[in-house]
């Protein structure tokens, strides 16, 4: 006879089973339209009316979950007076389009820490006013123009997106642009194109320190209401 | 890879040199080498005077050289140089691009001279070197005399 006794298993630590519980990614959902969000350039409203610089910027972006499709359009004077003589003067406008990819998965109020990339355009006039002496020659007064000048570049954009308040945004990107190619500067060489900055240094950078208002588009799901018995 | 953005974001703000140095090889004036017309060697001129056409500006007086450098008009795109030497007058027209460009407001603004040639000249042979006038001092003309 033999007697089976009935005891509990024994786990030891190779039978255990880890369940390791993930918070939810609020970002991890389908890609569709979810609400736009349109905002200005504080920056450069603050620094316009001052006697070099003039302009300003509109900013907006489509947000798309994880993605968002960015565009920026803004227009953009200096006036410079040259320590050799004469001042340059330039205007014009430019526009920049291109995607961010918002790396905070799980924020509830999908606030952003992006990163993202920028095409950019710019349409702008320039004029250089020359008044110099020589030594040999009679003193020099002469202007030189470039009426449609025209410029493309590249930007690696970085930066953050916060709510503050109900649909109303705060935030900044920092920008690298690169890769500018320059045309119609016949007359003189392009000294400083709108949107993107002096010529000559390689990389140069941008600074936004923008405010937002946020449009949604999504339907807020209504909370279910069950009856009371 | 996870810290990857961090240095993206790290480049980004990276600062860098804005204001460029006030550094120019901008020069108005041409360089110019006397050699001998039979042999390859400086030939040694004693000047009475080089002036410039429709000026009174006067260089050279009563110097012996064996190069030049004479300064171009830069309000106008062509020069006319009158050498008076040894008992003979000849005549060099050159004529040049200008292309002006802005460094920084603190530096100004600058006149490179470049696309230069030889119009006319009495002289018996005038070689263009160097089109780009600089001023490192290389040479721009070579006069054979």
């Amino acid at each position: 006879m033999s007697f089976a006794m009935a005891q509990e298993p024994e786990l030891d630590e190779e039978d255990t089973i880890v369940v390791s519980v993930k918070m939810p990614d609020s970002l991890r959902q389908k890609v569709y339209f979810r609400s736009i969000r349109i905002g200005t350039d504080v920056l450069a409203l603050a620094l316009s009316g001052s006697n070099r610089f003039d302009g300003w910027e509109v900013n907006g972006d489509a947000d798309f979950g994880r993605f968002y499709l960015a565009a920026d359009y803004g227009s953009w004077s200096k006036d410079e007076i040259l320590v050799t003589g004469g001042g340059y003067h330039n205007k014009g406008t430019y526009w920049r389009a291109g995607l961010d990819i918002n790396l905070l998965k799980k924020d509830p109020d999908r606030n952003m820490f992006f990163f993202g990339f920028r095409y950019a355009r710019s349409s702008f006039m320039e004029t250089l006013n020359i008044a110099s002496t020589d030594p040999y020659f009679a003193p020099l007064q002469y202007q030189l123009k470039n009426p449609e000048g025209s410029a493309v570049w590249a930007e690696l954009v970085t930066g953050l997106r916060v709510k503050i308040w109900k649909e109303f945004w705060m935030g900044f990107t920092s920008r690298m642009k690169f890769a500018v190619s320059v045309k119609g500067d016949e007359a003189f060489g392009t000294y400083d194109v709108p949107g993107y900055g002096v010529l000559g240094k390689g990389l140069t950078w941008g600074f936004n320190y923008q405010v937002f208002w946020r449009i949604p588009f999504e339907k807020k799901k209504k909370p279910v209401v069950l009856p009371v018995h | 890879m996870r810290f990857l953005p961090l240095g993206i974001l790290l480049l980004l703000f990276a600062s860098c040199l804005d204001e460029p140095d006030c550094i120019s090889t901008a020069s108005n004036k041409v360089q110019i080498a006397l050699k001998r017309l039979d042999f390859d060697s400086a030939r040694t001129v004693i000047f009475d005077s080089i002036q410039v056409y429709s000026t009174d500006s006067v260089f050279y007086k009563s110097d012996t050289v064996t190069v030049l450098s004479l300064p171009i008009n830069p309000g106008i795109t062509e020069t006319t140089f009158l050498f008076f030497y040894e008992l003979k007058m000849d005549s060099l027209v050159l004529s040049y691009t200008r292309e002006t460009k802005i460094v920084s407001p603190k530096c100004g603004a600058f006149n490179y001279f470049q696309e230069l040639g030889v119009v006319s000249t009495s002289f018996s042979q005038v070689t263009v070197a160097n089109t780009q006038l600089s001023t490192g001092g290389s040479t721009n003309l070579t006069i054979k005399l």
